[in-house]
């Protein structure tokens, strides 16, 4: 059962604490994907996800980037999965055809997308240690990438949205690792969220593809809070007899699918690709200022004045003690 | 042949559905859809899965308005529907058109509730709607089956998502276009894999398309707009969740033959490709003395039985639920099969560990849906043989009303008491209230 040695691998990770090159590039993808939901959140685009949210009338708790409102964990998971994937160049504006790969050519904003939009709630709910967020995200993204890969060859899953179909099990394991789930409960929430996916092709480019990935935060994010709470999933959910595999993508060989989802994990890093987790640091301080760069214009573009105080936010993670003073940052407000 | 705009078609039967078109028949059926699935949430409102629902949903921070049939707790409208889907599915207990193997009732039920209840609808209103929500998920279910339920799709979670937006849709007023977009919605997000079965993930299925189906028309009310063909687009659900869809099933005999009628009511709370093997247990039951006089049975079945039911120790209640050698046992050992029997106490049990241990299933494809073929060997060498031809609760053998009505009891009355008859009154001629209050009202425990 591969797909239970996915997340065995997973949770041995974020156990042992993921190498630096990881952190490095998480950090920065991070930084980006918040920039990239603060860029649109006052959208005409995103306005009616918003709207929504709010009108849901729950408990305000989580912020979004570029919002000044508070949103419960539902609703903030819905306009930041959407948002990042929009502020980031996602597949909604991109044809159907150039949709299909996305998760693999996409800009990382929008890959982390559904693994933002579970992430922020939680931190909300839970005082947070900064490298925990990282490597919750990092595995996040590695588990959406990994699943995606091992599709890749079906031509019975090339219809599907990527962001909608392999987000929820991102957002899972990173909301599910946030909230300290021990590995049976990881299991749990993984499986849960196998049941939440969702994306088809037919509806990127309208309102409704927008919501795939925001819909994939929410998912995992449940799936996350269920599993927390003592529900359960089945075992071998991928690649179990009925599972999703075979829903999916009947047309692939689930042992053949199963190799590729563990494959190199702990070792290749879909966010910082051949480094073997070794840091360069000259390369990641040229990249830092990059990100840096393209991170403070894509503030300044909605919010003049506030674009380095994100970046100073974000940078500060690894210093502090926690994420208190990143959420507070977010919403992008004078001090 | 593939209809093009079977999209367009249904939304437009949708929206124009009026209480006065439906046939006294299907109105019936409509009115017994409701209240076995109000009575089951009400028995299952303190099952384990839906504490842990309900709990979770708490933590994250949603509050609302919204009701709980048989809990004081309010929650966001489109969040109720997700308790409310998953305490009517979570016994196994609901409703089956077995044509797709939908149950209809918890993914589509919830949702009108919580519509209703957002516009203040009638129970004529209510119904119509429901009829309209069930109606589409049959057909489309119709259209992609059995294909789509062989691909692995929980078919109540799939299809159960399109009855829920139509059914909201309708209570919130959708013209025929915004119908469509909220059906877009929903239809890019079916989901839910039969690998679930016998985990709390399975009634998740239709709580959650309860809820993306109220989320989906309220969206599509706002303004948001989706696909010109969400169902039968190249890249649309039906290409997508199954290897040959006949799109034009989805229209057939559109509202002369009403898709509600053929929904058969559980007798038995576990998967209904079990309930001829229960028959067989209970109907052999008054022939054994003493169960361990049985030295071995064997149970012949359709194939589709041992891909679901095929679970041979299962470890707990919901997984009994699933093991056709568990059914058979109790319905020997007791003559019947409600949720007592799918306890985890009596999944465990030693003399029903030992009977159902004895048990072999044998597959024949030619056998059909509803029916088995059981043979008892007593230690004696008495042989034992039974025949199930049409299951109880089956199209053909359907469960009456006074049945109905004493299924209703047995699940509500634990819980309500005296306050079980008021409810049954509420929820068997819900048409014939002002609005969905008194419903919930109903429902709430006294003192």
């Amino acid at each position: 059962m591969t797909s239970r040695a996915l997340v065995d691998g997973v949770h041995a990770a974020a156990a042992t604490g993921l190498p630096p090159a990881v952190r490095s590039s998480t950090l920065r993808h991070l930084l980006l994907a918040v920039a990239s939901v603060a860029a649109v959140a006052r959208a005409p685009r995103v306005r009616p996800l918003v709207e929504h949210a709010l009108a849901q009338g729950g408990r305000a708790s989580t912020p979004v980037p570029g919002r000044s409102e508070l949103f419960d964990a539902p609703g903030a998971a819905l306009v930041v999965g959407s948002a990042a994937a929009l502020g980031g160049g996602a597949a909604a504006a991109a044809p159907p055809a150039a949709a299909l790969t996305a998760p693999l050519t996409a800009p990382m904003a929008a890959q982390l997308a559904p693994v933002l939009g579970a992430a922020l709630p939680v931190l909300a709910r839970d005082e947070a240690d900064p490298d925990l967020l990282l490597d919750a995200l990092a595995l996040g993204v590695e588990v959406q990438v990994r699943v995606a890969r091992a599709l890749e060859p079906s031509a019975a899953a090339a219809g599907w949205d990527r962001a909608g179909l392999v987000g929820p099990l991102g957002a899972a394991v990173t909301a599910g690792l946030l909230r300290r789930l021990p590995l049976d409960r990881l299991h749990h929430a993984v499986a849960i969220a196998s049941s939440t996916t969702l994306g088809h092709g037919e509806a990127v480019g309208t309102d409704v593809g927008d919501l795939h990935p925001g819909k994939a935060a929410v998912g995992g994010l449940l799936a996350a809070t269920l599993a927390a709470h003592g529900s359960t999933g089945a075992p071998a959910v991928l690649d179990g007899p009925r599972g999703w595999f075979r829903a999916v993508a009947p047309d692939l060989d689930p042992a053949t699918t199963g190799e590729v989802l563990v494959a190199g994990l702990g070792v290749d890093w879909v966010l910082a690709p051949g480094t073997d987790g070794a840091a360069d640091h000259g390369a990641d301080q040229r990249l830092d200022r990059e990100a840096d760069a393209e991170a403070a214009a894509l503030v300044e573009g909605v919010a003049p004045g506030r674009g380095s105080d994100l970046v100073r936010a974000v940078r500060a993670l690894p210093e502090h003690g926690g994420c208190r003073s990143l959420l507070a940052a977010l919403r992008l407000e004078a001090p | 042949m593939t209809t093009p705009v079977v999209s367009d078609a249904l939304c437009a039967f949708a929206t124009a559905l009026r209480w006065e078109d439906l046939p006294g028949s299907t109105r019936s059926a409509g009115r017994r859809t409701v209240a076995n699935v109000v009575g089951l949430a009400v028995g299952a409102s303190s099952h384990p899965a839906v504490e842990i629902a309900v709990a979770a949903v708490e933590d994250l921070g949603v509050r609302g308005g919204a009701s709980l049939l048989g809990r004081p707790e309010t929650l966001g409208p489109t969040w109720a529907p997700l308790v409310n889907g998953l305490a009517m599915h979570v016994e196994d207990f609901d409703d089956t058109h077995l044509r797709t193997v939908l149950h209809p009732g918890a993914p589509v039920v919830p949702a009108a509730l919580a519509a209703a209840e957002l516009s203040g609808a009638s129970g004529q209103d209510l119904l119509t709607a429901v009829v309209a929500g069930v109606e589409v998920a049959s057909r489309v279910g119709n259209a992609l089956c059995p294909g789509h339920f062989d691909r692995a799709w929980h078919v109540t979670g799939t299809m159960g998502h399109l009855g829920a937006a139509v059914a909201a849709g309708v209570l919130l007023g959708l013209d025929p276009v915004r119908l469509r977009h909220a059906l877009g919605l929903a239809a890019t997000q079916a989901s839910g894999h039969t690998q679930q079965l016998g985990a709390m993930a399975k009634s998740l299925h239709p709580g959650r398309a309860a809820a993306d189906g109220v989320e989906a028309a309220l969206l599509a009310r706002a303004g948001a707009t989706g696909p010109a063909l969400p169902l039968e687009g190249p890249r649309g659900l039906a290409a997508l969740m199954a290897p040959d869809p006949d799109l034009d099933e989805a229209l057939r005999d559109l509202g002369e033959v009403w898709e509600v009628e053929a929904n058969a009511f559980k007798p038995y709370a576990c998967g209904i490709v079990s309930h001829p093997v229960i028959d067989a247990g209970v109907a052999l039951r008054d022939l054994v003395a003493d169960p361990d006089d049985v030295a071995s049975v064997e149970v012949v079945v359709r194939p589709v039985v041992l891909e679901v039911m095929g679970v041979e120790e299962p470890a707990h209640g919901l997984a009994s639920k699933f093991s056709v050698y568990h059914c058979f046992a109790v319905g020997l050992l007791d003559g019947g099969a409600g949720p007592a029997q799918y306890s985890d106490e009596r999944a465990t049990s030693p003399e029903v560990v030992a009977l159902r241990r004895k048990v072999t299933a044998v597959t024949d494809p030619s056998m059909p849906k509803d029916a088995c073929h059981v043979e008892v060997v007593l230690r004696d060498g008495t042989v034992l043989r039974h025949d199930v031809d049409h299951a109880t609760g089956s199209v053909d053998r359907p469960m009456t009303d006074e049945q109905l009505r004493r299924k209703f009891e047995l699940v509500v009355s634990p819980v309500l008491g005296e306050g079980t008859a008021a409810l049954w009154r509420a929820a068997s001629r819900v048409d014939e209230l002002g609005s969905v209050a008194p419903l919930f009202t109903a429902s709430q425990r006294r003192g």
